[in-house]
């Protein structure tokens, strides 16, 4: 409890601060655009997501990629983190001193599909789990800053991270025409992110801006749906009840038998989010430039 | 072999600072807590303790640290330091399950050697008494997480110690803090720091396995007492020779943390 409601003061502190950010905007302020792409960072090995067919006991329980022999079964493990991708953000800043001062980032991640096969005769059944995720990045930033005159300027950024996003998990399989879409949401992660990077003044006021960044971030979705269920051409999702439909992830489960008018109970899971990437992008000073 | 480059590099920036009058060290102590919580499966790391009914998200990098940092600065405002730290890390509890009959605990706790290299930003002028600093570098962590299962029950009781060991894991550190002048060349250093990585050890090796208070690990089977992690695994469906070790698929150990560091920093470090 205790947790929780430090957890809502801190969330209700960030917001403060990004509405002090935007109200400073005026002299020694800034914004910038920018756009980059992540790679994996502090990547785990997962279960295969719940699902009306990944509940079955003879679905492979780890997202691992597997080859059924006729006595054996191969499985080879895949790490992943659904925070490598494509992002686009928006900054907001403002400098309190000439070295010092408050950034806010708005960005958008597009996550790259992660995918694991398993192959079973002529049957090749291929997950792939995506993220989707708009991050709220409120922080500090320290400029190298000299002078006025001084065109190239490192800086480093250390903050938090909040998302608001979804998980999308697909399985197709080409010879059964099986193609099966589940939708992950609710919840909003909370972890950290860090910057490293140089602007270069171009203008007196306009700066490119080259930056390597980290985020250090898991997502527990609450629940998800199947949105999509097709096998043989024929839509098996109106036929579908709520507990094959509708999952919702609890922190503590219990054995008590599942009422197909209730969604499906599954223990909760968290899934890496975490990346280091490289932005490039063009800043804006609003006042003058320190 | 990595650890081979790591040394020479650091000797390197060891010897760089040494040349110069530009070189500064810190000491510090600090208190991390968890970061990038996830969940692990108990199955790929213990044949004794099965999972409850509770998810636990956990990482391994909560603790203590102790540590110190050699640097340079390259001009006024941008340099680098090299990093190493002790992380005894606070015992995070996966399973606290019982019954009637049988109470069961499996805990993990880490002791890493950190070493890490940071690029820093300062704010710029020398002469003013608080002068804020970012950083972001990489991170190598070596060492192990110790895990200790305990099965209770009203007739027997089990003990097992075990250590899950590795290569050296890779990961990202970065940092932003301030720097409080108390003399001409000492600084107060206040730093808020946030650790990126995971761990993906090789094995897992019982050294202790007492059962009603002897001890039993001579006795036990190989299969039982170590654990290999690999990439790819063959399963057949004929159980494997007991005298062999236990073969899993490779797990990751999250060890994500943010924290609070206090120090001592000493500018003009190699200044005589």
């Amino acid at each position: 409890m205790k947790k929780k409601s430090l957890l809502r003061t801190l969330r209700i502190s960030l917001i403060f601060v990004f509405f002090i950010s935007l109200h400073a905007l005026g002299q020694g302020s800034y914004f910038s655009f920018s756009s980059g792409y992540g790679i994996k960072m502090g990547s785990q090995n997962i279960l295969t997501p719940p699902s009306v067919l990944t509940q079955d006991e003879d679905f492979p329980s780890t997202f691992t990629n597997d080859v059924y022999g006729a006595s054996n079964l191969t499985s080879e493990q895949i790490n992943l983190s659904l925070g490598s991708g494509l992002n686009f953000g928006l900054n907001f800043g403002h400098m309190l001193t000439p070295n010092f001062g408050f950034d806010l980032g708005v960005n958008y991640l597009l996550g790259s599909p992660t995918k694991a096969v398993t192959t079973s005769g002529t049957f090749a059944f291929e997950q792939s789990i995506q993220a989707s995720m708009l991050r709220l990045l409120p922080g500090i930033v320290v400029l190298g800053n000299g002078n006025y005159y001084q065109r190239t300027i490192p800086y480093a950024k250390l903050g938090c991270a909040i998302g608001f996003g979804s998980l999308n998990y697909q399985i197709t399989e080409p010879v059964s025409k099986l193609d099966m879409e589940v939708v992950y949401d609710g919840g909003s992660p909370f972890g950290l992110f860090a910057g490293f990077g140089f602007s270069h003044k171009i203008s007196d006021r306009i700066s490119l801006v080259g930056e390597i960044n980290t985020f250090n971030l898991t997502y527990s979705p609450k629940g998800g749906e199947v949105t999509k269920l097709k096998a043989e051409d024929i839509d098996f999702l109106p036929s579908l009840d709520v507990s094959e439909r509708e999952i919702e992830f609890v922190d503590t489960f219990s054995d008590l038998p599942q009422s197909p008018t209730q969604p499906l109970r599954a223990l909760s899971r968290r899934f890496p989010m975490g990346s280091v990437g490289v932005n490039l992008g063009i800043k804006i000073c609003l006042g003058n430039q320190f | 072999m990595n650890r081979c480059y790591i040394v020479i590099f650091l000797s390197f920036i060891w010897s760089s600072s040494h040349a110069q009058n530009s070189g500064f060290c810190r000491f510090y102590i600090g208190g991390d807590f968890s970061a990038g919580l996830l969940n692990v499966p108990l199955s790929s790391i213990s044949t004794q303790v099965t999972s409850g009914q509770t998810q636990v998200d956990f990482s391994n990098g909560k603790g203590i640290v102790f540590g110190a940092s050699l640097g340079r600065t390259i001009n006024e405002y941008l340099g680098f330091q090299s990093d190493v730290s002790y992380l005894r890390g606070s015992p995070v509890e996966l399973v606290s399950s019982s019954d009637i009959d049988q109470k069961n605990s499996l805990t993990l706790s880490s002791r890493f050697y950190r070493i890490g290299q940071s690029f820093i930003v300062r704010g710029f002028k020398y002469d003013q008494r608080v002068t804020p600093f970012g950083r972001l570098g990489l991170a190598c962590y070596f060492g192990k997480l110790e895990m200790e299962e305990r099965m209770v029950s009203s007739s027997t009781s089990t003990y097992i110690k075990s250590n899950i060991v590795g290569d050296i894991a890779f990961g990202l550190s970065s940092g932003a803090g301030i720097e409080i002048k108390l003399m001409e060349r000492i600084s107060l250093i206040l730093e808020i720091n946030s650790n990126n990585i995971s761990f993906f050890p090789k094995e897992i090796r019982a050294v202790n396995w007492v059962e009603n208070d002897l001890n039993v690990l001579s006795d036990k089977p190989k299969y039982l007492k170590q654990t290999i992690f690999e990439k790819k695994l063959t399963y057949y469906s004929n159980d494997p020779p007991s005298e062999l070790p236990r073969k899993v698929l490779r797990q990751g150990f999250p060890l994500g943390s943010f924290g609070f560091n206090l120090g001592i920093k000493i500018n003009e470090f190699f200044k005589n």
